[in-house]
């Protein structure tokens, strides 16, 4: 498990510094690890879990000024993803006792299988054509930023900044979908 | 959308982060709000007539430096706090400490007053007012705050809320000195540190509404 911590804290620190590919690692290491956790400690539907994992997985990209260099990444992970479980049961008044875990259980549970995200595609309906346009630009039809700019006749820089506003817009309309 | 999808989509949307955006963006804040307080002194409250004679004097600027001392405290409580899996204690006893020698110094003064001098001391000249300044110079420092930590990550809003409302508190107190007249621990440790526990509580409650993410 040391090495799960310093393989991801590595890809973190690569990301934070603009590296593309080893964030894409690290996000995707880490679905794998949110979905056995959630999986874990959720009696519902897959897709609630999968809701969860894409939820924290926003969070967890969004946020990274959050992230304290000298501090472990899997501490960091495992307070958001616990934040964002707690939160859920909040928002659908599901009443539970917090959590009684800790790191260790995050780190140990067993991986589960992956599956499709409804909030998300709700979420993603609900936005301004222009962000929906671009989002599905870069997710569905591959396009690059400066692809996906062109198209809508701006700049890469421009594009990014745009594609960057549009995942917070997401991130805001996944919680509030339910609330 | 699959979770595959979402991730090469967060992962087109990569940017570099300094080690540093975090305290930086609280610090802009503070100076934000430290600003919109200096003004709202300077415009409505006006300095004190004797501003220049007074901070010849030497408890002009202890009153400063303990409220600067908790603006201290204040500041790191709220940058651990604002990220998550991360204590804020050292920042809490560091508050705990400075409160408690200010308290120490004010009871000390106070012991041994007659009972005339002691209500002198507690009522000064304007204990009716005091607290209730000091948490409106600092409101709109803590709003400017807690919109900073809600792009953070605080997993405990109540605390976090507490900890920007009592940064702002003590920043909004320091201003406030220019202002107010009254020279005595009691004082000061009575209704200064009541302003700034206030605007803590005020803090608190809004952050269990705004600090959501």
């Amino acid at each position: 498990m040391d090495d799960f911590e310093a393989r991801l804290k590595s890809l973190m620190l690569s990301g934070l510094d603009g590296d593309a590919s080893a964030h894409r690692q690290l996000l995707t290491l880490l679905s794998e690890r949110l979905r056995a956790y959630f999986s874990q400690r959720m009696s519902s539907t897959r897709d609630d879990v999968e809701d969860l994992v894409q939820e924290t997985l926003l969070a967890v990209h969004l946020r990274g000024a959050s992230y304290d260099r000298a501090q472990p990444f899997t501490a960091w992970a495992y307070a958001i993803a616990r934040y964002k479980l707690i939160d859920y049961w909040r928002r659908r008044r599901i009443r539970v006792a917090t959590p009684l875990d800790d790191v260790e259980d995050f780190l140990s549970a067993e991986p589960a299988r992956s599956d499709e995200g409804l909030d998300i595609t709700r979420a993603l309906g609900s936005l301004p054509a222009r962000q929906r346009g671009l989002i599905e630009d870069v997710k569905i039809r591959g396009f690059s930023l400066s692809e996906a700019g062109a198209r809508a006749g701006v700049s890469e820089g421009a594009a990014k900044v745009a594609l960057h506003r549009a995942l917070r817009m997401l991130a805001g309309r996944m919680r509030r979908a339910d609330a | 959308m699959r979770t595959p999808e979402l991730i090469e989509l967060l992962a087109a949307d990569t940017r570099s982060v300094s080690p540093a955006a975090a305290p930086r963006r609280l610090a802009l804040a503070a100076l934000a709000g430290a600003g919109v307080a200096l003004a709202l002194v300077i415009v409505w409250l006006q300095p004190r007539p004797d501003l220049a004679r007074a901070a010849s004097g030497g408890f002009f600027w202890i009153k400063a430096a303990y409220t600067a001392a908790l603006a201290t405290a204040g500041f790191l409580a709220t940058e651990r706090l604002g990220r998550p899996g991360v204590s804020a204690r050292s920042a809490a006893l560091m508050a705990l400490a400075v409160l408690a020698l200010f308290e120490t110094m004010a009871i000390l003064q106070f012991a041994p007053m007659t009972d005339a001098a002691r209500l002198g001391a507690i009522q000064g000249v304007s204990w009716t007012v005091c607290s209730r300044h000091i948490v409106m110079v600092a409101a709109p420092m803590t709003l400017i705050c807690l919109l900073v930590l809600r792009r953070l990550a605080p997993t405990r809003p109540m605390a976090a809320g507490f900890a920007a409302g009592a940064f702002s508190g003590a920043v909004g107190a320091t201003v406030y000195g220019l202002h107010c007249p009254e020279a005595t621990f009691v004082f000061v440790g009575l209704w200064y540190t009541l302003g700034v526990l206030v605007s803590g509580l005020i803090g608190a409650v809004l952050g269990r509404f705004m600090l959501r993410w």
